[in-house]
């Protein structure tokens, strides 16, 4: 088996490579390459998001009868792509695995920016957002409170308690990693910016065994958390009495197409950043092997996920199902079915070979395949189902606008915007977690 | 034959008896005691090969300690084939889409008819037989290990697709206007508990180290939460959509009776598990551990009954608990008898 770390590699010359990353005065230029549209991209949707609060959700595709457009999809896609960090950073830390120590700084760091992305959609799809306030349960003078047998209040509070854990989690696990970026930072600046980001942290015995504890409460809140806010979303749509929605596999089948779309990004995050970092002895071929492996065994979830959907479209008593399933498969929108189930289900095949797990292009290629297919899939299951409900005469399609478009890619910038400068200003590894593990590594080899 | 065969035999035969006896007397009673008694059964045999297969591609300690009582599982299969006489023999009294004036009327008659059933039975058969031998084989060579590594992807699609519809066709056809699409995940991550749970209680008396004892510890409780992720989520989604063709289903097993049962079985195949399970000193300790896995297999034995009976619809009868002795007697007595003696040898090594 591959080592996870290059034996070469010491903690010393580890903190030394990841501190420079952070500390050095010049941003790299192809980081100015990437900043510049993603930036471009974040003020589309700030204009996307201005003139959505001065027009109104008019501006978007929108229409009887499918009222969730792209913006609750996006949400749903984003939502999924959070998970892949959660499970990597706080399941694998409970189950003890060695190597998501390299990645899951980077991972976490794409969950905190995802969930952002995905927080901002049911908002702005609120048509009045700046009453989403009522969402929360409060005492108020008109005595009205949400919906409590509603999934939709859950799925609020799922999702708001996830953003939360996630910032937690992630400020409070680079918290030693402040502390060792203000030791070692000489200019004045940089020494006040990660003094206050550490906030105090010395690195004494007492200060190690709260951190532990914290960080292992933190995780093992975590890691339920991210599968139920997935089952909250399933239970959104299987609550309905929308063709297509209404089925007990939705909340697993969500978290399944969750951690695909989680892990796809993941790889296709962690293999540029590899070598224009140059990580290669910190995030090396090992990594590459087990993140394509859990990609292709979540895909193959994901894949029994929609065998028991396409059969249970045609077991149940309801004729409308199978009225739409075929719609789903022969009907305007039958492309989208077919590309969700190509890129999700037959790419990821190819990762059964190991000299093609090992070749960097294609599984980045793999990864970007399984984000778009997630996204595809999300469309089948909000647009496509909306369009033929059980009522004939409320039958109608679906084209998303340019403001959908903007939105997207707009929050596509503010990912990128966000990744971008957590690479630029934290410490991209998890120093002090490295270290333990190459100490490991010395004393077992 | 060691005392142990022989004790588990004549459990076996004691069950068989009463069983018979049930017959003679009340012959109406048979079908559904026989079918839950082989529903609970079956999860021993198909779950023991699950985590075999499981443990190949994931290793750890725990899969070396439990494998003598996985691998008897797996020996346990052959019954099948007698147990699915009486089955094979009662399936006009179980399943209302075996007569034609009820299956005209069903959407699913394509899939419910007598001549695809046996086809489907027919592959599932092969593929649990062929697997089963498989993994036998793999065991008894030199390179065990690495044979099962190789099995295991295939092995694991194979039986996830196999559970998952012999599921379908055996218990969920009992209403055949009852569809769910995780009926299958329920039965599998199901079979797999109670595999884990016979295991932890056959290998109880030569219990592996404390540390051991709790990576099975966590194990179960990984599986205690799964399954009852799944199951909850079936009866969170029936109930807030309130439908016609699901709800009655639910309607069936929450009679006075049957919801005490479906309470008790929500406390012993969740709540006491999962509460016991998360203290780590409770899953060192050797005797815990014993009540867990006691406690699990009676919870399986209580959710086979709930699942099945109220189909009938009746109660508990005293053939019910003869029915399940029988399949637990005969259960252990074959897989005592056909277990590959160098196992436990091999294991202790591991």
């Amino acid at each position: 088996m591959q080592p996870v770390v290059d034996p070469q590699e010491t903690a010393g010359s580890m903190t030394d490579r990841v501190c420079a990353i952070a500390l050095r005065e010049r941003a790299f230029l192809w980081w100015w390459l990437l900043m510049i549209p993603s930036a471009a991209l974040s003020g589309l949707l700030v204009a996307a998001v201005f003139w959505l609060f001065y027009a109104g959700v008019g501006i978007w595709g929108i229409d009887w009868p499918v009222m969730w457009g792209l913006a609750i999809l996006n949400y749903v896609w984003w939502i999924g792509i959070a998970s892949g960090g959660t499970f990597i950073s706080a399941m694998f830390f409970l189950v003890r695995v060695e190597w998501r120590t390299s990645i899951n700084r980077i991972a976490e760091s794409m969950t905190l920016f995802a969930a952002a992305c995905a927080g901002i959609y049911p908002i702005l799809h609120l048509g009045r957002p700046w009453f989403f306030y009522w969402l929360f349960p409060y005492p108020n003078t008109m005595t009205l409170w949400p919906q409590f047998r509603s999934p939709l209040f859950w799925d609020f509070c799922a999702i708001f308690a996830y953003v939360l854990s996630s910032i937690l989690f992630w400020y409070l696990g680079a918290m030693p990693d402040m502390a060792s970026m203000r030791d070692r930072a000489t200019r004045r600046g940089q020494q006040i910016f990660y003094g206050v980001l550490a906030m105090g942290f010395r690195g004494t015995a007492r200060e190690w065994r709260d951190f532990r504890a914290a960080y292992a409460v933190l995780a093992a809140i975590m890691a339920p958390m991210v599968c139920s806010v997935h089952s909250i979303v399933g239970l959104d749509f299987a609550g309905a009495q929308t063709t297509g929605w209404h089925s007990t596999e939705f909340p697993p089948f969500f978290v399944f197409g969750a951690v695909l779309s989680g892990f796809g990004m993941v790889l296709f995050l962690i293999l540029p950043l590899r070598r224009l970092l140059r990580l290669e002895s910190f995030i090396t071929a090992r990594h590459m092997e087990v993140l394509a492996r859990l990609l292709l065994t979540s895909s193959l979830c994901l894949a029994y996920a929609y065998i028991m959907d396409a059969f249970n479209a045609f077991y149940t008593g309801d004729v409308s199902e199978r009225i739409f399933f075929h719609d789903r498969i022969s009907g305007v929108y039958a492309g989208v079915y077919w590309w969700t189930l190509f890129l999700n289900i037959v790419v990821p095949q190819l990762l059964w070979w190991r000299r093609l797990r090992l070749n960097q292009p294609l599984v980045w290629l793999v990864g970007l395949a399984v984000i778009v297919g997630m996204w595809l899939e999300r469309y089948g299951i909000v647009v496509v189902s909306l369009h033929r409900t059980k009522l004939p005469s409320a039958w109608g399609n679906y084209a998303a606008s340019f403001w959908d478009w903007a939105t997207l890619a707009g929050t596509v910038g503010l990912f990128f915007t966000g990744m971008l400068l957590v690479v630029r200003l934290v410490p991209i590894l998890s120093m002090f977690e490295m270290r333990e593990l190459l100490a490991n590594a010395r004393r077992q080899g | 034959m060691s005392r142990a065969e022989r004790d588990a035999w004549i459990a076996g035969i004691i069950g068989l008896a009463g069983a018979l006896i049930g017959w003679v007397v009340a012959p109406s009673q048979v079908p559904h005691a026989w079918l839950a008694a082989l529903t609970a059964w079956i999860g021993w045999p198909l779950g023991s090969m699950a985590l075999l297969l499981t443990h190949a591609l994931t290793g750890g300690r725990w899969g070396y300690a439990v494998r003598p009582a996985l691998v008897g599982g797996v020996c346990s299969l052959p019954l099948l084939i007698p147990a699915l006489i009486p089955f094979l023999l009662t399936m006009p009294a179980l399943y209302p889409w075996t007569h034609a004036d009820t299956a005209s009327h069903l959407a699913n008659h394509f899939y419910l008819n007598v001549p695809f059933f046996a086809g489907r039975g027919i592959v599932y058969l092969l593929v649990w037989f062929g697997l089963a031998g498989l993994i036998l084989r793999a065991l008894r060579s030199a390179e065990a290990d690495p044979m099962l590594e190789r099995l295991a992807p295939a092995g694991l699609i194979l039986l996830a697709l196999t559970v998952t519809f012999a599921a379908i066709d055996t218990t969920m056809s009992l209403d055949p206007d009852f569809s769910s699409s995780a009926y299958g995940m329920i039965a599998a991550a199901g079979a797999g508990l109670f595999a884990l749970a016979v295991a932890v209680l056959l290998t109880a008396a030569a219990l592996p180290p404390a540390e051991i004892r709790a990576d099975l510890g966590k194990l179960l409780l990984g599986l205690v939460v799964l399954w009852a992720y799944l199951d909850f989520m079936q009866v969170l989604i029936v109930w807030q959509s309130d439908l016609a063709s699901e709800a009655p289903w639910y309607s069936v097993r929450s009679t006075p009776f049957w919801a005490v049962i479906a309470a008790l079985v929500a406390a012993a195949h969740f709540a006491l598990p999962f509460a016991m399970l998360l203290s780590p000193a409770l899953q060192r300790s050797r005797r815990c551990m014993l009540c867990v896995a006691g406690l699990l297999i009676v919870a399986e034995i209580l959710y086979s009954w709930w699942l099945v009976l109220p189909a009938a619809p009746r109660g508990l009868r005293l053939i019910d608990p003869a029915a399940m002795l029988a399949f637990g007697g005969c259960g252990v007595g074959l897989a005592l008898r056909l277990r590959p003696r160098p196992l436990a040898a091999v294991a202790h090594h591991g």
